[in-house]
């Protein structure tokens, strides 16, 4: 079989001095500095930048697709994806069920009450006077990539890849909080509830639950986003970040929470977001939790022309709990793949950076991203197929035109 | 194309850096799609129902973006009666059977 491009071998540039930090931190998280040399130091430094905060938007983007304008799902391209690890403020996608509420910052407090010894309320003055967190996390929505789905009766949003951005996220551990107030130890479920609502009274309002273990130990309640206040759109003035798990469980607008010795039976807590097959109960299915291991290819875009020659492929992946251990590309249908390197800090709950360098020769070519998680999981070559759409993570694939 | 424009000092460096090493650039990238489905329902004898019903809470594109057969539809406007949808039988009939018409299974993407 003829190859029409060969994934390049990483080479040694030992002259550049200035990654000496960098490979520092890579060593610090475990990897050996062949894992990234593969890519050049413009391309890695550039990556490894962080960008400014960009203060949120009431108007999406250029370039982000409006799937819906009411309320608000806002998908972001790929090509935006790709320019930054961190996703400015502005690109980052949008999903609400009922849209961004009207929430006087000032004058919101949260509620605190169920099975504590002393139930009381905060200001968002006094959420900030308490111990502070920075985090890294990546938030998916579970239904990201619902449109590559090949099913006749999914509903909801037809996400494709970009309903998936990271940033930093400054807050309160709700562990802190709960600490504070006194958690009983017959709470077992912690209830955030939303401040949004349908229109009509009979749609419930969004609420979900959070086990105990992972409420106290790795959930951040977060006021500021990319060092700016939390934008509305983004579920200020307080929202969950839930790492690791698809982003329904990071509530936005948070107005209460009840520490319950259940798990909530809000309709999107026992009918939505649950792993049912098509055609079978979802009060019957595992709830949706951790993120299911991802990849997709920021570089180059689908439909491209590029001129042959050498070229960098980049993009990200993620994974719940279990963590990456090898992002691997295949320009050859999936029949031989060569790893690609990881690139930029390792957080846990964050996606990373990956990139590699390939010789393209004219010709149509598709190019195949796969991630491999901690625990051994391979992204399948086939849409995963869940009746609500979640958590397809297939193989991404992107076809391009090289020219002479 | 606008992000071109504003290129952020990120995208910059990578655009250097990719120059440098094909030497020739790339074409740019398919335009970006700015609106997913159409933001109005398509004509027929459902639409004017569709329009009294579903936009109380939400904009029609996220119905046009659907692609469901006909059982998937009567699920989805059961569901919306339940939370407060007010159908006559005969409305109900049309609105699903427009809507199946309209907005079918489209093959995987």
């Amino acid at each position: 079989m003829t190859l029409r491009a060969r994934v390049r071998r990483p080479r040694l540039d030992p002259a550049a001095s200035s990654r000496r930090a960098f490979l520092g931190s890579l060593s610090r998280a475990g990897l050996g500095a062949a894992a990234w040399l593969a890519v050049p130091p413009a391309v890695r430094d550039a990556l490894a930048a962080t960008p400014g905060a960009v203060p949120g938007s009431a108007e999406p983007a250029p370039d982000l697709i409006v799937r819906s304008d009411r309320p608000e799902q806002w998908e972001t391209s790929l090509g935006a994806l790709g320019r930054s690890s961190l996703t400015p403020n502005a690109l980052f996608f949008v999903r609400s069920h009922f849209g961004a509420p009207a929430i006087d910052a000032a004058a919101w407090r949260l509620e605190i009450e169920g099975l504590v010894s002393r139930g009381d309320s905060f200001s968002l003055a006094d959420l900030r006077a308490m111990p502070q967190e920075e985090r890294v996390v990546t938030l998916e929505c579970a239904g990201n990539g619902r449109g590559r789905m090949p099913l006749a009766s999914t509903s909801g949003t037809q996400w494709m890849h970009g309903a998936v951005g990271n940033a930093r996220w400054t807050g309160v551990p709700l562990g802190v909080l709960l600490d504070r107030v006194g958690a009983s130890s017959d709470a077992k479920h912690v209830w955030l509830e939303a401040a949004d609502a349908a229109p009509v009274p009979g749609v419930p309002k969004f609420l979900r639950s959070l086990p105990i273990a992972k409420a106290m130990d790795d959930v951040l309640l977060a006021h500021t986003m990319n060092g700016a206040p939390l934008p509305a759109l983004h579920g200020g003035p307080l929202r969950a970040i839930v790492p690791c798990w698809y982003g329904m469980a990071s509530t936005k607008w948070i107005t209460k929470i009840t520490l319950e010795e259940q798990p909530s039976d809000n309709h999107f807590m026992t009918r939505g977001y649950r792993w049912n097959a098509p055609g079978a109960d979802p009060a019957d299915a595992a709830p949706v939790e951790e993120m299911r291991v991802k990849s997709v290819i920021t570089r180059p875009l689908d439909g491209a022309r590029i001129a042959a020659g050498r070229y960098i492929v980049q993009g990200f992946a993620w994974s719940g709990s279990a963590g990456l251990r090898i992002v691997e590309l295949s320009l050859d249908d999936g029949v031989t793949w060569s790893p690609a390197g990881f690139m930029g800090d390792k957080h846990a709950g964050a996606w990373r950076p990956w990139a590699t360098e390939i010789d393209l020769i004219p010709g149509p070519m598709t190019l195949m991203a796969r991630a491999t998680d901690g625990a051994g999981e391979v992204q399948p070559l086939e849409p995963f197929l869940s009746a609500g759409g979640y958590g397809t993570n297939s193989i991404h694939r992107v076809s391009i035109d090289v020219v002479a | 194309m606008s992000w071109r424009r504003a290129a952020p000092p990120v995208l910059l460096a990578l655009a250097l850096a990719g120059a440098a090493l094909a030497a020739r650039g790339t074409a740019p990238p398919p335009p970006v799609k700015r609106l997913a489905s159409p933001a109005a329902f398509p004509a027929g004898d459902g639409s004017a129902i569709a329009q009294r019903s579903c936009v109380i809470c939400h904009s029609p594109m996220l119905v046009t973006q659907q692609a469901k057969d006909s059982s998937a539809w009567v699920r989805t406007v059961t569901q919306m009666e339940k939370w407060g949808v007010s159908l006559t039988p005969e409305e109900r009939d049309t609105l699903v059977r427009w809507l199946a018409h309209e907005l079918p299974p489209k093959p995987a993407r």
